[in-house]
C-alpha cells in the first residue's frame, strides 16, 4: 500500500463555485442521436446536479455510450438541447469536462506519467500544479511505481486505471466515465467509489455508463436506466428496489437445471437463468419456499443449492429492461 | 483523504519508456516522443528512404525517372503516416478525448499534423542529404528541393489526414492514399513528362508534385521542368495552402471522433 500523498500535493480547487449554485452540471432536453440502423439514444431528458453522481444503465446497445458522447460535447444531438452549468456552449463547457471511454487506448510507447501528463496540460497551464496533479493521481490509481515504464507493457486493469487517471487528473468539475470498473480489480473498484464520493463532497458531478449494479448501487444518487435509447426510468436505487413487486429472490442450483419444473411454482414471477445450472427465481412475498424445494429436488439429489436474498438493482434492472424489451416494439416505437 | 488504489509493483529491472524524463505538454512534443521512442521504428523510418535514394543517387539513374520515384516516396510517407495515426486514433478513442480539450479544433488538429510533417521531414533528412551531395546542385536548386520537401510533406500529411476522416479503417488509409495520389501524381507529369501546352500543362503548373518532381531532377543535375524561383514560389504558396485546409480540416476530423 502506498503512503498516503505528501501535503505538497496540490489542493483540490473549483471553477467558479458560487456561480454554480443550483445550476445543474448538465441538463439536456429531448436529446437524440440516431445511428444509420436505428440503434443510438433518444429523446431523453436528464439533469446532473453539480455535486451528483449519476448512473446510465441499460443493456447491451441501450444507447449509453451515445448518451455519454452527446453530454461529453463529443457528439452533437441530431434534435434537443444540451446545456452545461446553464450554457449551451460546448466550447465553454470544455474546459470544465472530464471523460473516460471504455475503448481509450494509450500509446503504447510512452509512459503513464508521460501521457498523463499531456492529458493534465491540456487543462492545467502551470506546469508545476500540473506535474503535481499527474504525481497525485497515479499515486491514487496506484501507478506510481509503473508511472516511468511504457504503457505498452501495462496489463488491461492498469491500462483501465490509467484511462481513469486520465480523465480526473485534472479535477474537472463532471467526469463523464464509461465503464469505469471495467477490468479494475475489487481494490480498484473500492477505490474509485471513494473518489467518486470525495468528488461529491467538492462538488463535482459526474456521469458513469456502468452496469455493475453493486457499483451504480454503492455510488450513485440516481440511475437513469436505458432501453432502446430512450429513458425507462430514473430515480434512486432505493425507489428503483422498492418500486419492484419481488420481495425474495431465490438462487437455485440444480443438476440439470429444469426451468419448466420452476416456473410451475405457485407465486414465481420470473426466472432469469445464470448458467447451465443456476437461475435466479424472483418470488411474490407470500411463496412458501418449501414449493421451490419441492419442485427443484422432485428428483431426489438434484437441487445442489438454495439461497435466499433480498433482490438488488441487478435484479430490478433485469426484470424492468426484460418488461420493457418484452413489449410490442410498435408500442415502444409509438412514445418516441 | 481518499485511500489510493493497492499499488502496481514494477516487475524486477522496470523497463523505463525511452526519454521518460521529457514530459510532453502539447501534441507536437508528444508526437517527437512517440516518434522516437523506439529505436527500431526509428532505423526503419530512416533506412527506407535511404535503400531507395542511395542506389538512384549513386547508380547515376535517369533524373526523371529517378526524380519520379524520390517524389512519390515523399508524398506517400506524408500521406500514409498520418492518415494511419489519425485512423488508428479515432479507433482507439483519441480523436474523441482530443475533441473534449477546450482548445479550437483547428489548433489541435493543426499542431498535430505540422508535428507528423516534421517528423517525417528529419527522418527523410539523410535521403535528402543523399541527393544533395550526389546531385551537387547550385544552393539556390538546393534550397528549393528542401522547401519543396516540406511543403509536400505538409501537404501530402493534410491530405492523409483529411483521408482518414472519411476511411472507415486504418487499412482503407493506405488504399485512399494510393486512389486519390496516382492522379495528382499524373498530372504532375511524374509518370509521363508534362507537355508544354493544353488543359495538362495548366494543371501541372497547379499540382505540388509536378514542382518537387522538378526540384529532385534539378538537384540531381537534369532538366526541370521548371525553374528553382518557380519551384520556391510553389513551396511557399503549398504551404500556406496546406496550412489553410487545415484550419478547416480541424473541426471536421474532430467531429467524426
Amino acid at each position: 500500500m502506498i503512503a498516503t500523498p505528501p501535503s505538497t500535493a496540490p489542493a483540490p480547487s473549483r471553477v467558479a463555485i458560487g456561480a454554480d449554485q443550483g445550476v445543474p452540471a448538465v441538463a439536456a432536453t429531448g436529446i437524440e442521436r440516431r445511428h444509420p440502423g436505428g440503434r443510438g439514444a433518444g429523446p431523453v431528458d436528464l439533469e446532473v446536479a453539480a455535486a451528483e453522481t449519476l448512473a446510465l444503465m441499460g443493456p447491451n446497445g441501450a444507447g449509453k455510450t451515445t448518451l455519454l458522447r452527446m453530454l461529453a460535447t463529443v457528439d452533437r444531438p441530431q434534435r434537443g438541447s444540451v446545456s452545461w452549468w446553464g450554457s449551451a456552449r460546448p466550447g465553454r463547457a470544455r474546459r470544465r469536462l472530464g471523460l473516460a471511454l471504455d475503448s481509450a487506448v494509450e500509446e503504447a510507447g510512452l509512459s503513464g506519467r508521460q501521457s498523463t501528463h499531456f492529458w493534465c496540460r491540456q487543462w492545467v497551464d502551470d506546469p508545476s500544479r500540473a506535474r503535481a496533479l499527474v504525481d497525485l493521481t497515479l499515486r491514487r490509481f496506484g501507478l506510481d511505481a509503473v508511472a516511468d515504464e511504457p504503457v505498452g507493457s501495462y496489463s488491461y486493469g492498469m491500462r483501465r486505471r490509467l484511462a481513469l487517471a486520465q480523465a480526473l487528473v485534472h479535477q474537472p468539475d463532471l467526469a463523464l466515465l464509461d465503464e469505469p470498473t471495467a477490468g479494475l480489480d475489487p481494490t480498484g473498484a473500492l477505490a474509485l467509489r471513494e473518489l467518486l464520493a470525495e468528488r461529491c463532497e467538492q462538488g463535482r458531478a459526474t456521469v458513469v455508463a456502468s452496469n455493475d449494479p453493486a457499483f451504480v448501487e454503492s455510488v450513485a444518487a440516481r440511475v437513469a436506466l436505458l432501453v432502446d435509447g430512450r429513458l425507462l426510468r430514473c430515480a434512486s436505487p432505493a425507489e428503483l428496489l422498492a418500486g419492484g413487486d419481488a420481495t425474495r429472490v431465490v438462487e437455485v442450483t440444480m443438476a440439470p437445471l429444469d426451468l419448466p419444473a420452476l416456473r410451475g411454482v405457485a407465486g414465481v414471477i420470473r426466472i432469469r437463468q445464470l448458467d447451465a445450472e443456476r437461475a435466479v427465481l424472483e418470488l411474490r412475498p407470500d411463496t412458501p419456499l418449501a414449493g421451490i424445494v419441492a419442485a427443484a429436488d422432485a428428483v431426489p439429489g438434484r437441487l445442489r443449492d438454495l439461497s435466499v436474498r433480498d433482490p438488488d438493482l441487478r435484479d430490478r434492472f433485469a426484470a424492468l429492461t426484460a418488461a420493457e424489451l418484452a413489449r410490442d416494439p410498435l408500442d415502444r416505437d409509438g412514445r418516441r | 483523504m481518499i485511500r489510493p488504489v493497492a499499488a502496481v509493483r514494477s516487475r524486477s529491472g522496470p523497463r523505463r519508456a525511452r526519454f521518460a524524463g521529457m514530459l510532453p505538454g502539447g501534441l507536437w512534443g508528444r508526437e517527437w516522443l512517440i516518434a522516437l521512442g523506439s529505436r527500431r521504428a526509428v532505423a526503419l523510418k530512416v533506412a527506407m528512404p535511404l535503400v531507395l535514394t542511395v542506389p538512384l543517387a549513386a547508380g547515376h539513374a535517369p533524373t526523371f525517372w529517378a526524380g519520379m520515384l524520390l517524389s512519390v516516396l515523399v508524398a506517400m510517407i506524408g500521406a500514409i503516416g498520418t492518415g494511419i495515426t489519425v485512423a488508428r486514433a479515432r479507433a482507439a478513442g483519441l480523436l474523441a478525448r482530443l475533441a473534449v480539450v477546450p482548445r479550437a479544433p483547428a489548433r489541435t488538429v493543426g499542431e498535430w499534423v505540422v508535428a507528423a510533417a516534421a517528423v517525417d521531414g528529419l527522418l527523410l533528412a539523410p535521403a535528402i542529404s543523399v541527393v544533395l551531395i550526389a546531385g551537387q546542385p547550385d544552393p539556390f536548386a538546393g534550397l528549393a528541393l528542401v522547401l519543396m520537401v516540406v511543403a509536400v510533406l505538409l501537404v501530402a500529411n493534410v491530405l492523409g489526414c483529411a483521408l482518414a476522416v472519411l476511411a472507415g479503417s486504418a487499412g482503407d488509409v493506405l488504399l485512399d492514399v494510393v486512389v486519390v495520389l496516382a492522379p495528382l501524381l499524373y498530372l504532375g507529369g511524374l509518370f509521363t513528362g508534362v507537355p508544354r501546352e493544353g488543359w495538362r500543362w495548366w494543371a501541372a503548373r497547379l499540382d505540388p508534385f509536378s514542382y518537387l518532381h522538378a526540384a529532385f531532377v534539378a538537384a540531381l543535375g537534369g532538366s526541370p521542368s521548371f525553374a528553382a524561383v518557380a519551384v520556391l514560389a510553389a513551396a511557399a504558396a503549398t504551404s500556406a495552402a496546406a496550412l489553410l485546409a487545415l484550419a478547416m480540416l480541424g473541426r471536421a476530423v474532430l467531429e467524426r471522433a
